[in-house]
């Protein structure tokens, strides 16, 4: 069942340089319960996405079209009060660094029970502190820890406590940018398991927005691939790990590095293109290794292939 | 109330009067001392300020301490109910310009856009005024008095927390955890209020401290000029003048007291705005 459904959404980043194109004609939908790997290089525009879907982009970037439907409701039309009643309560987000995205100066539980309260303004201040308390519990964190500040925990722990606050409202999706970049290897495979059971539990959709392709492999039930603005692959992840089809993908799956394996890391030539001026036609045309003429003329249409959604010419008839 | 909780949780965090470098103690001292000793006047002397109680000039003595003035009165006396006077019209005008200024900055720099631009102008160009120069314009236009001595006082020092604020709301409205409360569905109220107000409170502080100390200064000068308190209330910047034309007849003590009690009082707050600078600045932790 669909709970979110993105529609050709556009949004471009106003700038002195001219226009970026940081997310251009993408659609994608979400089930229920599912959690989706978003993957792409740095400025691909995924961070961009996961941004407009709860409209906090920064004042440059402008949605130019599109929209995203939530539950049947579109986001892109609610006024800013409708907007900030789903903001945490419907739909929640966790950030990438969780050194800074924590008020220094607030008590944990304090931030909790803020939250809880600026959605349910009949709940006593003592209710809402229950919530925190339980909420904190089951990410991992003793309710002793609701008097400290955030600069007393570890990065792993306030990244639970981020996951707490972005769930303590049952939200039904969570968008998690980079939620464990900023750890180590084994405080991510904790939070990324923690993530996986508050998905099972709450039955919460999860949009894991990363640059870890092998991440997103192993953890997420779908993986969508963008490329400089475009989403160029989106399926089910076994598939697009055992068989990628566009040659983007290929090209990630051959660079991630494989600790018993020697084998040869072959790396996509070039860099992402300026998307100010995007190249014409596909936008991965002049470091694809298998171009083809129409390549670099015309952009190539979304196709379905056995399910999975490939933007590529190969495919294309 | 929440705010307070966070302030004092901030400096007990910090162990405030353990850790209180030299400088804040020195400065802490001298300014309640000389509270103290103002609200202690009635006890502390026998006169009232504005009574002839002995010869006109008399020099310092036990029975005068501090002399006489021209027309007899005690200047013990003065000084001491003159602190009243000066801390009354510097903190109550501090005060007042740190509740416009403060707000003011919040929505400047927290919604940026035509009002702060508007704002901006306004501010920046009562700054470029000198301070003692506005206050004086505005005083001679409101007339002589406590009250107006307080609003021109005020009005000089609205630019300077208007300024800082903004530009700390500039900063702390762009870091991760205002745009993590925001996604997580805090209105600008709240943002405000609960994120962005707590974190610049320390450097309010250390301005509001500091403020008082060149606010102090301004005083004197508006009661030197005589668009202060009128006499014959007591009040140091007063005395100044009336003292200063015996100065070179070797009356010497006529000003010498007023003048070191302003310099002593300016130089207390200062201190302590520069201590507070030290204590609440985080890169000292990573000293200790």
């Amino acid at each position: 069942m669909t709970l979110l459904e993105i529609r050709n959404l556009k949004v471009y980043y106003y700038t002195r340089r001219g226009v970026v194109k940081a997310v251009d004609d993408v659609s994608i939908s979400l089930d229920r319960g599912e959690m989706v790997g978003l993957v792409g290089e740095s400025g691909s525009g995924k961070s961009t996405l996961g941004l407009s879907i709860i409209r906090v982009l920064p004042h440059q970037a402008k949605v130019v079209s599109g929209s995203i439907v939530f539950e049947g409701i579109d986001l892109l039309k609610l006024s800013e009060k409708e907007m900030r009643k789903i903001r945490g309560k419907e739909i929640s987000m966790v950030f990438q660094d969780p050194l800074t995205s924590l008020d220094p100066l607030q008590k944990i539980g304090d931030q909790l029970i803020e939250t809880v309260l600026e959605h349910e303004r009949n709940l006593s201040r003592k209710e809402a502190c229950e919530i925190a308390k339980k909420t904190l519990q089951d990410v991992g964190i003793p309710s002793e820890r609701m008097d400290n500040y955030p600069h007393q925990l570890s990065g792993g722990q306030r990244q639970r406590v981020m996951i707490a606050l972005a769930t303590i409202l049952k939200p039904k999706l969570i968008i998690a940018d980079e939620p464990t970049t900023a750890l180590d290897v084994i405080v991510q495979d904790r939070i990324m398991d923690l993530l996986a059971s508050l998905k099972k539990e709450l039955k919460v959709t999860v949009l894991l927005i990363t640059h870890d392709l092998a991440l997103a492999a192993e953890k997420s039930d779908k993986i969508a691939v963008m490329y400089a603005g475009h989403l160029y692959e989106y399926g089910a992840s076994k598939d697009i790990v055992s068989k990628p089809l566009h040659p983007y993908t290929q090209g990630l799956i051959d660079s991630i590095p494989d600790v018993f394996v020697k084998k040869e890391i072959r790396e996509i030539k070039g860099h992402p293109p300026d998307l100010v001026n995007p190249p014409k036609g596909c936008r991965f045309h002049p470091r694809c290794p298998l171009r083809m003429d129409v390549c670099s003329v015309k952009e190539p249409p979304i196709v379905n292939v056995d399910g999975r959604l490939v933007r590529c010419w190969l495919y294309a008839q | 109330m929440n705010l307070v909780n966070v302030v004092m949780d901030k400096l007990r965090m910090r162990g405030l009067l353990e850790n209180a470098n030299a400088l804040f103690k020195a400065g802490l001292i001298i300014v309640v001392g000389i509270i103290v000793l103002s609200i202690l006047a009635p006890i502390l002397t026998p006169y009232s300020p504005i009574v002839g109680t002995g010869d006109s000039l008399e020099p310092p003595s036990l029975k005068h301490p501090m002399g006489t003035n021209n027309l007899g009165y005690d200047m013990f006396s003065r000084i001491l109910y003159g602190a009243r006077t000066v801390l009354t019209v510097v903190i109550a005008a501090t005060l007042l310009s740190m509740s416009i200024g403060v707000p003011l900055g919040l929505i400047s720099g927290y919604y940026g856009g035509k009002v702060d631009r508007a704002l901006s102008i306004v501010m920046d160009s009562m700054y470029a005024f000198p301070s003692l120069i506005l206050a004086l314009a505005i005083a001679a236009v409101l007339g002589a008095s406590l009250i107006n001595a307080i609003i021109a006082i005020a009005v000089v020092y609205v630019p300077t927390y208007f300024r800082m604020v903004r530009g700390q709301a500039l900063s702390i409205k762009s870091l991760l955890y205002v745009e993590a409360a925001r996604a997580l569905g805090a209105s600008d109220f709240r943002i405000i209020s609960k994120y962005v107000f707590p974190n610049l409170l320390p450097t309010v502080l250390v301005v509001f401290s500091m403020n008082i100390a060149d606010a102090i200064l301004t005083e004197a000068g508006l009661s030197f000029l005589g668009f202060s308190v009128p006499p014959p209330t007591p009040d140091w910047g007063a005395d100044l003048r009336a003292g200063h034309s015996y100065v070179l007849a070797g009356y010497w003590w006529l000003v010498a007291f007023p003048g070191l009690m302003i310099m002593l009082l300016a130089t207390g707050f200062a201190l302590i705005g520069e201590g507070l600078s030290d204590i609440l600045n985080p890169r000292r932790e990573v000293v200790r």
